[in-house]
């Protein structure tokens, strides 16, 4: 697929915006990374992506592919400033994949916020045909995924004379219910390759299940009155970064941390900083809130062998993920779903707290 | 100033505040502090914190950078499915389902397909 702009592969270059002294000269540096190298290579990817997931089939129009795009710059804008000001630490070695990750996410979102249901189908039926014995599902040559009967597995391409509607016809006119309930998934996913006498590709295979099935997503409710939709969207009205700026009781903060799940209390106490980058663990035993011992028992940690650790804290990520037997980073998606917990916990006792004094 | 027998003497708090106590010094000494408030007092004025009261300490955690979201792939949610999860994946996985109404639906889903591919072989 081509498209209007050729991103080679090479990294960004952060530095001419990030040392600039001058306003001005920050500026200029700043509008020539986003124009000439972020904004080329967000479209790239979008274009690609929704291509692929989306096809011809749901009608993808520009302007829904510019919300996307203007979304994403927003979000990779606000780091580029933040980076500026220092916030957070070294600058990432890879800000390229950095982009390309929100691009990617942002597609993802998109098609998941979207088309729900189609794709939940997606995970379904790429289930089935990857657990049941009589099919299969493979790449070919071409990195397209096709589907048939196991019999038919490596054949390298999908019968492109079939179309969707022509197999949903076929199927129509032989009388056989299709319904999920009646032939049952895999009935249904048989009855489509026999119909078919070839492999499909996969994009091919959910479009006409869905089209038996009855598949439909229902258009866009207002967020407003939707709470489950309003807290799946990227972007809150609360900033995570302007909840955790905020002076929290170190009382309430113990008592939530408490609360998580093991492994996100761990990521999170052996690591927790402060704006200066002091160990928070340190202030709990002079303020009475927790005794050594006691954080040791949190911890689920002997506390001799504490003893021994403490002076060695905050631990970095290599150093928790040896202590849980995990990687790098899945200590940081612990660390980051503590974070989040705690800050909604937070957050409500804030509110709640409010609500108490404004009626007090 | 002095130190009673009872007490740590100042050498030992400024290694705690240091961070230059060995384990032992340190397991007595955290038992030590939690009942004793002239030590107590001795430290914090040592770490330089404030004279309000304990129960009113605040703190402004280190800000990390906000990720995008990133909702479940397609392997987690069949590994899941299949009970293959265990430890820190499936605390992950749960850490996130919890908080992500589209994952949530996408894993209640394929659990009731899962149910019906089941309940479709054995009819």
């Amino acid at each position: 697929m081509r498209h209007k702009y050729s991103v080679a592969q090479q990294s960004f270059n952060l530095k001419p915006y990030l040392l600039a002294e001058s306003v001005l000269q920050s500026e200029q540096h700043f509008s020539d990374l986003v124009a000439r190298q972020v904004a080329p290579l967000v479209m790239c990817i979008i274009k690609h992506r929704l291509h692929s997931h989306v096809g011809n089939h749901f009608g993808l129009q520009n302007p829904e592919i510019d919300d996307i795009h203007g979304m994403v710059l927003i979000k990779i804008i606000e780091h580029l400033r933040e980076l500026k000001k220092g916030r957070y630490g070294p600058t990432p070695e890879d800000f390229r994949g950095y982009v390309s990750m929100v691009a990617i996410n942002a597609c993802n979102e998109y098609f998941r916020q979207k088309y729900p249901e189609h794709n939940r189908l997606r995970f379904n039926l790429r289930y089935l045909l990857t657990h049941h014995a009589e099919f299969a599902l493979w790449k070919n040559a071409e990195k397209v995924w096709l589907c048939g009967f196991r019999r038919w597995c490596g054949t390298d391409r999908p019968r492109r004379c079939v179309v969707g509607d022509e197999l949903v016809e076929k199927i129509s006119r032989s009388g056989v219910a299709c319904d999920r309930h009646g032939a049952g998934p895999a009935g249904t996913v048989a009855f489509i390759f026999n119909a078919a006498e070839h492999p499909l590709s996969f994009d091919l295979l959910v479009r006409v299940v869905a089209e038996l099935w009855q598949v439909k997503d229902c258009a866009v409710r207002s967020y407003d009155a939707d709470p489950v939709l309003s807290d799946t969207l990227a972007d809150t009205g609360v900033s995570p970064l302007a909840a955790i700026e905020q002076r929290v009781s170190l009382k309430c903060l113990w008592e939530e941390l408490c609360q998580l799940p093991l492994g996100q209390r761990t990521a999170l106490l052996l690591n927790l900083r402060d704006g200066q980058g002091r160990n928070v663990l340190t202030l709990l035993p002079v303020t009475r809130i927790a005794t050594i011992k006691q954080i040791s028992q949190v911890l689920e940690i002997p506390l001799d062998e504490f003893a021994r650790m403490w002076n060695k804290l905050p631990l970095d990520d290599k150093a928790i993920a040896a202590r849980l037997g995990a990687t790098r980073q899945q200590v940081i998606k612990l660390r980051r779903a503590g974070r989040e917990r705690l800050h909604r916990r937070l957050e409500q006792k804030s509110r709640c707290a409010r609500k108490k004094s404004a009626g007090a | 100033m002095e130190q009673t027998a009872n007490h740590f003497p100042l050498e030992k708090l400024k290694g705690y505040v240091a961070g230059a106590l060995l384990a032992d010094d340190l397991i007595a000494l955290d038992e030590h502090l939690a009942v004793c408030d002239d030590c107590l007092r001795l430290v914090r004025g040592l770490m330089n914190l404030g004279r309000d009261s304990c129960a009113d300490a605040r703190v402004v955690l280190e800000s990390e950078p906000p990720a995008p979201p990133a909702h479940l792939v397609y392997r987690q949610v069949e590994s899941y499915a299949d009970g293959l999860l265990t430890g820190v994946e499936l605390e992950i996985f749960e850490a996130h389902v919890s908080e992500c109404a589209a994952c949530a639906g996408a894993v209640r889903s394929l659990r009731e397909f899962k149910k019906s591919i089941a309940d479709a072989e054995t009819h």
